[in-house]
């Protein structure tokens, strides 16, 4: 049993990402496409091809006539960025520290489970992190409630 | 220009904003206009209409669907602009539901921090983030007169209100949630009947049982629970609202 990743992205088009392309335009990010998708870790002693199989058979992830899923690794590359929720260390169940101060432990049992984000800049290229970073900070994960991880 | 009284106070233009997927705002124009507002719906594509308003609500509903984040477009719409100059300047600005979680990714609550950046977030439900409708009951957290808006409440005010989110879990870094206790950003939160603040009467895993968010002027209110559909005992809050910008 080891830690396989898959991505399952829409087949049609993605009123989201189109929606973040125009707002970080907007922002004033310089880029000509976005791409976004969901990045599960699934662990699975089986090959990549049954691995597939199965995300396609889980109708709660994976809509045929919508999706498609692909293995891939579990870092971000070039041009991506993930992004998962993190808490509810923020919620009321969170205890306090013994100056009286709210303490963080309880995380959601989300850690395998990220959107990602691709960006492309006006050649077609994925995008440098320091574009990442801004798009990160203006939109793309609220530090609140969410992490966002770079490439290396 | 005045153009209705709400008891013996003039009363000055509001605009309550429609984004695309806005839901709530003709019952919001109608509860501030029975309490005397001069208030208007103001659609996306006028938004060159605002400047010249008193005060503004963000109602609730869907805004852009909702995409990334709750909140997170509308945020940046070019309506924001006029919102956001005119809450720095001090105008009242009043946000329920979906429009309380665009105060948040604006940045303009709970503004724990100098300038303006997001700290906090109205975000999914916990423990399960399903989709909550019931009716709740707020309680007033602050004194009355920490905001303009709040200022024709009675000390510990409580009335009810229709908690219809997936979406509003008060979320912050630790020290965050501390900075919005000490500065008393916590405007409302959920209470039972009998006045008891808990787990029990908090329907979404809200960090600090927080319902409603004040920014540091005391300007601006953020609100998750629909006050305005349990009339007339939860519009208390409008009508204070309405009171707060005559006097403005």
């Amino acid at each position: 049993m080891s830690r396989h990743w898959v991505e399952v992205r829409l087949t049609v088009p993605d009123a989201t990402a189109f929606t973040a392309l125009a707002a970080l335009r907007r922002l004033g990010i310089d880029i000509s496409r976005v791409e976004r998708g969901s990045v599960y870790g699934i662990d699975s002693s089986g090959s990549d091809a049954a691995l597939l199989e199965s995300v396609r058979s889980d109708v709660s992830r994976f809509n045929i006539n919508l999706h498609d899923a692909r293995t891939r690794d579990g870092v971000p590359g070039e041009g991506e960025m993930f992004v998962r929720e993190v808490g509810p260390s923020t919620s009321l169940r969170y205890a306090r520290d013994d100056n009286g101060s709210p303490s963080t432990s309880l995380r959601y049992a989300q850690d395998d489970t990220f959107v990602v984000w691709r960006l492309f800049d006006e050649e077609g290229r994925r995008v440098s992190r320091e574009v990442l970073e801004r798009a990160r900070d203006a939109l793309l994960c609220n530090a609140a409630c969410e992490e966002a991880e770079l490439p290396e | 220009m005045a153009s209705a009284v709400a008891g013996n106070l003039p009363v000055k233009r509001i605009a309550v904003l429609v984004f695309p997927g806005t839901n709530s705002e003709d019952e919001t124009v109608r509860l501030l206009q029975l309490y005397g507002g001069d208030a208007e719906l103001v659609h996306w594509s006028r938004s060159a209409a605002l400047p010249q308003c008193a005060a503004y609500v963000l109602a609730g509903g869907f805004a852009y669907e909702d995409r990334i984040r709750a909140g997170a477009i509308a945020a940046h719409d070019a309506m924001m602009e006029s919102v956001i100059d005119g809450a720095v300047r001090g105008k009242l600005v009043f946000g329920v539901c979906n429009g309380a979680q665009i105060l948040l990714e604006a940045g303009l609550v709970p503004g724990t921090e100098a300038g303006r950046r997001v700290t906090a977030a109205f975000t999914k439900n916990a423990p399960t983030a399903a989709f909550v409708c019931k009716r709740v009951r707020l309680k007033l957290a602050v004194d009355p007169e920490r905001s303009p808006i709040t200022a024709s409440l009675e000390a510990g005010a409580m009335f009810p209100a229709w908690a219809a989110h997936a979406e509003g879990r008060l979320a912050a870094r630790p020290e965050t949630l501390a900075s919005i206790e000490q500065g008393q950003h916590v405007a409302f939160v959920y209470a039972r009947e009998n006045g008891t603040v808990d787990d029990e009467a908090t329907p979404n895993g809200s960090a600090l049982h927080c319902a409603g968010l004040l920014n540091r002027e005391g300007n601006v209110l953020a609100v998750m629970p629909h006050a305005e559909r349990v009339y007339p005992q939860g519009s208390v809050l409008f009508e204070s609202f309405v009171k707060a910008v005559a006097r403005a």
